[in-house]
């Protein structure tokens, strides 16, 4: 690109399309990352992200229901992060009824996050197949080319309070990997710990994917390749997280920008490059049988 | 601080696990809590640590009803060490630890060195000093249970209660586990143990506590509740106490024809009634309603 040419091209270029673009990269890939870390944490599973408790089917539901309901931009990102919020509100009433076990939260988070995909399915089927379809469709796969700082702010203001809250509370955060009963012995008021982080890390998921649809991989990975580096305990898995996943994203949106002459949608590319990487990842812990799990 | 259970009933829902058991725990005494399989052993333990409070009756801390004390406060007083402890990632050994200073810091503070020494003279006084930096998980049975003894000397606590800390583990091990125990006691500390094994209770125990049914059948020192009757009585089966020239006791499965009796549960005559080859002619038809109520 003739830089010295365009000056003024090339700034607006970088300040309004680009640098935004990278941000929202840096702090999505943050968000996934350090509430996957959490939610495996609390959920003494490392198998999970912070999806498990249906805020990722929630949000695609609002999301395409404002494509269908207004044919516009300007109605998704509300609309999915309000309904990702609701998926998880759900999960906790109803999963409070069952004692709010472990179990019955995980239980309910199916069961939700499947009812939301049904609801979901019906918006197919009754969308304009020509307009809002392929709308709904890209929307799914993932992807940022339609951040712009006006459409921002609210990412930003909640990634940076759901980032402080774990930072802050990362030196508690090993407690909740312990039994129920050993952790309140130790005094630890779990049933308040355990709804923080659950608020806090939906808060951060709904956000995100409320601006860049559905990513996947990026919160189960992230977490495993953190501990790889640093070691289980929080107080340094929650930081290494939250820095090994806004870089990985922002390679990833990267490349998805550039590889191909059109741009690769984030949710694609996250599974194809995530799934070999994780595979790896886990005949590394296998053989070495002291990484993120038993 | 002397703990006291105030004839403490406890039910999980509508299945009685404790009726009305009292205990004075001495200071400084080892106590050793036996009984059958679900005779309600663990479930005295948390009450007695206050993690469940019981549906009737009262445990005191002093003369004062421990629910009047905070998690915190009760926690730098009261360590419980569980039966079983699998955590899903690879804490290392002065991690779990460590975790025993929660009591001692705000919700929010990182570990001080404060913290770090008080868990490092923790794992020493309990010999696992070498092994501070190793994985917990690739730890054996035995050091896991001395590492959880650890974490509830960082706590600070006076009094500990161990659920069944000898168990899993070889001879050796049970040894020296039960020594270390006995050492703290000897230093001034109180631990109440559950057990499976009567003769570790022979061997270590200041008093003895028995349970069946959730019922307190005999309490005492250990010589003198652990007779062939008290046994037979808390395990349904018979008993031998020998004691040889020095007087030392041990206690075995009973070996007499008479007492072998006890120990077939299900007569082989009524057992085969059960083998899928036996045609269901009438003869055992009649039988099945016998064979079921056994």
């Amino acid at each position: 690109m003739p830089a010295g040419g365009l000056p003024a091209i090339v700034r607006a270029l970088v300040l309004r399309v680009r640098l935004p673009r990278i941000l929202a990269a840096a702090c999505i890939g943050a968000n996934l990352a350090v509430s996957g870390a959490a939610f495996q944490g609390l959920f003494r599973n490392p198998l999970v992200a912070s999806r498990i408790l249906g805020v990722s089917s929630g949000a695609a539901f609002g999301a395409c229901l404002a494509l269908l309901v207004s044919g516009s931009a300007f109605l998704v990102q509300p609309l999915a992060f309000g309904f990702g919020l609701l998926a998880v509100l759900l999960v906790w009433t109803i999963g409070r009824r069952f004692g709010a076990s472990l179990l019955a939260l995980v239980v309910t988070g199916i069961l939700v996050s499947a009812f939301f995909d049904a609801l979901l399915g019906l918006i197919k089927v009754v969308a304009d197949p020509l307009n809002t379809l392929p709308a709904i469709t890209y929307w799914l796969l993932g992807g940022l080319s339609d951040a712009r700082w006006s459409s921002l702010w609210g990412l930003f203001i909640l990634t940076g309070l759901g980032l402080s809250f774990f930072l802050v509370l990362r030196h508690r955060l090993n407690l909740l990997t312990l039994d129920e009963i050993e952790a309140t012995a130790l005094g630890v008021n779990v049933a308040r710990l355990r709804l923080a982080v659950i608020l806090a890390g939906t808060l951060l998921t709904a956000a995100s994917v409320a601006v860049s649809g559905i990513i996947g991989w990026i919160g189960l990975i992230m977490p495993h390749a953190a501990r790889a580096v640093v070691g289980p305990d929080h107080a340094r898995l929650v930081p290494a997280s939250i820095g090994l996943g806004a870089v990985a994203l922002i390679l990833l949106d990267t490349f998805s920008r550039t590889a191909l002459p059109a741009e690769i949608p984030l949710g694609i590319l996250s599974g194809l490059i995530g799934v070999p990487f994780f595979l790896l990842l886990f005949a590394r812990t296998l053989r070495a049988r002291q990484g993120g799990w038993r | 601080m002397r703990l006291v259970a105030r004839s403490i009933s406890y039910a999980y829902g509508d299945t009685p696990a404790l009726s009305e058991v009292s205990l004075v725990i001495e200071p400084g005494a080892m106590t050793f809590v036996l009984g059958a399989n679900g005779s309600g052993k663990t479930t005295l333990l948390q009450c007695l640590c206050g993690v469940r409070r019981p549906d009737a009756g009262v445990v005191t801390l002093d003369g004062r009803p421990i629910e009047q004390l905070t998690a915190r406060a009760r926690a730098r007083i009261i360590a419980y060490v569980p039966q079983i402890h699998e955590p899903v990632f690879a804490y290392s050994v002065l991690e779990v630890a460590l975790m025993g200073r929660t009591p001692h810091r705000g919700a929010l503070a990182a570990p001080r060195p404060g913290d770090r020494r008080a868990t490092l003279a923790a794992l020493d006084a309990v010999g696992l000093a070498a092994l501070r930096d190793r994985p917990y998980t690739q730890t054996s049975g035995g050091e896991q249970r001395l590492a959880l003894v650890a974490r509830a000397l960082a706590q600070g606590a006076d009094i500990l209660l161990l659920d069944e800390p000898d168990a899993h583990l070889d001879p050796s091990f049970q040894e020296r586990v039960l020594r270390r125990i006995r050492g703290l006691t000897a230093a001034g500390r109180t631990a109440v143990v559950t057990s499976h094994a009567p003769n570790n209770a022979l061997l270590h125990a200041d008093q003895v506590l028995f349970l069946a049914g959730g019922c307190r059948i005999a309490a005492g020192s250990p010589r003198a509740v652990l007779t062939e009757r008290t046994l037979h009585a808390a395990y349904g089966m018979a008993f031998a106490v020998i004691e040889d020239a020095a007087g030392r006791r041990a206690i075995l499965p009973a070996q007499s024809p008479d007492d072998a009796a006890d120990l077939v549960v299900v007569p082989l005559a009524q057992e085969t009634g059960r083998y899928p080859d036996s045609r269901p002619g009438e003869e055992q038809d009649e039988e099945k309603p016998q064979t079921g109520r056994l």
